[in-house]
């Protein structure tokens, strides 16, 4: 009788590609086979022919075991691969030629081969390691996240060092939170409640203004997911049904919205997001550089790049073109001498300016060699990739490329929205949110209207940090879209046993 | 019969029966025999694909529980999504039913 359920059992097992789950699915149809065998033995036959006719029952091992592993296989992304490949490559070619500016040489592009490798390593193991693993994984990374707080707060030596990682931090607590929702799911609008008091809570905190758009980046991420959870029926448990559960976290959002706006630092944050003219006090701030770039696009053609004359190129390089009638201290000063005579001219000049508080701008170009890249807003070319496309190109390049970025953030969404396990998709979704969030800072950043920090363009514009958080979050989602259809979310919910009669 | 109607059929046996109460793939196999007066008989393995197909899409949740025998069971538990999946495919199998009832009614009155 052995060999016969044996049997039966191998020949399912060999149709599963997918070798981890094999246990699991054999113990399954295993213990069918022993329940009919039983009931067969009950009425008498003997117990190798019931073993026999049980196994008969079951139909043909090859067919059950290619269904099913039609439903349980491990999943390619071949299209969101290839695009992601290209806007990465994109992104080195991009870091290659920004070092055609001196300003960006320090950066560098290596970082894109540990950003590639990230990718990789996180896109074979991430999901089964989170599923694996999330029982400790989340106190350890609750405690480190506090650990840093408490470094932060203490303002050392060390917080100047990792004040650098907060805002990557915060990001990555949005996974993170949504992962804690994910476990307390059974206990519905309690669930969500908490994950707004711990992310409201952190966005509260006066420590975080400067860091705001990945509060932004958070808040955004982790609403979006609560939402998108509550679309798909995982938040059990409750008596609030679907729409007191949207009913909850629309108002959690609401509180939370509020908290961006809480004092007076956070308003005028939004005021110059949304009018960065009202505050422009030197060419150093990045209300000006918003300014300087929305006057620049402004005068783009649809196609070929922007025309500029070496007078106006000057104009625009030295900040005359805003100062002169404002604050004429604020114009740049020439940097260039060719005597002593000059030199002590020069440092006089900027020491009675910087006595009058002003910090000046040095100017190392004249009429004669002044080129499009020393007007535009100095050490930030990584974060205007989008216009200097516009300024190089034309607008007709940009809207391409804007089509490219957008293209690529359907294909991911498309991708998220096949993944069919509730912890995947919740912590795919959330991953999906913050890139995208951060896509939208990015390029609204790019047309003049940035808000707080500056973000990152996922894949095309990153710096050393960045591009590792990017590319685990993107892994993240490779990965739960990989894994999705073999691994179960859950370690199976056990049940007391039975009591004895 | 269609093996699309097949699937659809089975799947909406099994959901109807896991709205009773959260039952075990053997047991299933057992209800629906004993609820159809043995008229579905399935090849009892092919219910597997089916009942795993319904937990990926979310529509039924597998738990674990020990019987006194010592032998660890999955059982299944119809899920919100699938009530309304449910729903869904009984509303698709009335309009299946009523066309074969239109087909089959046509050609017999034709014959009369």
């Amino acid at each position: 009788m052995a060999d016969y359920k044996k049997d039966f059992l191998d020949t399912v097992e060999e149709q599963i590609a997918y070798k981890p789950l094999r246990g699991a699915l054999s113990q399954e149809l295993e213990g069918h086979i022993s329940d009919r065998t039983e009931e067969y033995e009950a009425l008498g036959i003997s117990r190798e022919e019931a073993g026999k006719m049980a196994v008969r029952d079951m139909g043909d091992p090859v067919a059950i075991g290619t269904e099913l592993n039609a439903v349980h296989h491990l999943r390619k992304a071949p299209a969101l691969t290839a695009a992601t490949l290209l806007l990465l490559l994109l992104g080195f070619a991009g870091s290659a030629f920004m070092n055609w500016s001196p300003e960006q040489f320090s950066n560098g592009y290596l970082y894109y081969i540990t950003g590639f490798l990230t990718l990789a390593l996180v896109s074979w193991k991430g999901y089964p390691f989170v599923i694996r693993h999330s029982r400790w994984l989340l106190p350890l990374a609750g405690g480190l996240f506090l650990a840093g707080e408490l470094l932060c707060a203490q303002k050392t030596v060390v917080f100047w060092k990792i004040r650098y990682l907060r805002y990557f931090g915060i990001l990555l607590l949005a996974p993170y939170l949504i992962l804690l929702a994910y476990r307390l799911r059974r206990h519905g609008g309690r669930a969500v409640l908490l994950v707004f008091a711990l992310g409201g809570g952190c966005i509260f905190l006066p420590g975080y203004s400067r860091d705001l758009s990945a509060g932004a980046v958070l808040a955004a991420g982790v609403a979006g997911s609560l939402l998108m959870m509550n679309h798909r029926d995982i938040f059990t448990g409750n008596n609030q049904g679907r729409k007191g559960m949207y009913a909850t976290i629309l108002a959690g959002i609401a509180v939370v919205g509020c908290l961006f706006a809480c004092t007076e630092g956070r308003r005028e944050m939004i005021r110059q997001f949304v009018n960065p003219d009202a505050y422009i006090r030197s060419t150093w701030d990045d209300t000006y550089n918003s300014a300087l770039i929305r006057r620049l696009l402004s005068e783009t053609p649809l196609i070929g790049g922007i025309g500029l004359t070496p007078s106006e190129l000057m104009d625009y390089g030295t900040g005359a073109w805003y100062f002169k009638e404002r604050d004429p201290r604020q114009v740049g000063v020439d940097a260039l001498y060719s005597t002593e005579e000059e030199k002590q001219e020069l440092e006089a000049a900027v020491a009675r300016a910087r006595e009058e508080g002003v910090l000046p701008r040095y100017i190392y170009f004249d009429e004669s060699n002044v080129r499009l890249w020393d007007i535009l807003p100095q050490h930030y070319h990584n974060n205007y990739w989008i216009a200097l496309c516009i300024l190089l190109f034309g607008w007709l390049a940009g809207a391409v490329f804007l089509a490219v970025i957008g293209g690529f953030y359907l294909l991911l969404f498309g991708y998220i929205q096949k993944i069919r396990g509730n912890l995947a998709f919740s912590l795919s979704c959330c991953c999906g949110i913050c890139l995208l969030m951060e896509g939208i800072l990015y390029t609204l950043g790019n047309f003049g209207y940035q808000y707080a920090s500056f973000t990152s363009l996922p894949m095309v514009s990153e710096g050393r940090i960045s591009i590792l958080i990017h590319m685990a979050l993107l892994g993240f989602i490779f990965s739960s879209y990989r894994y999705d259809r073999v691994m179960p979310e859950d370690a199976p919910r056990q049940v007391k046993a039975y009591a004895k009669q | 019969m269609d093996k699309r109607y097949m699937a659809l059929g089975t799947s909406m046996l099994v959901l109807r029966l896991l709205e009773q109460q959260s039952m075990y793939g053997y047991q299933i196999i057992r209800e629906l025999e004993k609820q159809s007066e043995m008229v579905f008989r399935l090849q009892e393995g092919t219910l597997y694909p089916v009942l795993h197909g319904l937990e990926q899409q979310g529509a039924v949740a597998g738990f674990q529980k020990t019987a006194e025998n010592g032998r660890v069971r999955k059982y299944y538990e119809i899920t919100s999504h699938g009530k309304r999946l449910l729903e869904e495919k009984a509303q698709e199998w009335k309009a299946y039913e009523k066309a074969v009832n239109q087909v089959m009614g046509g050609v017999l009155c034709g014959g009369l």
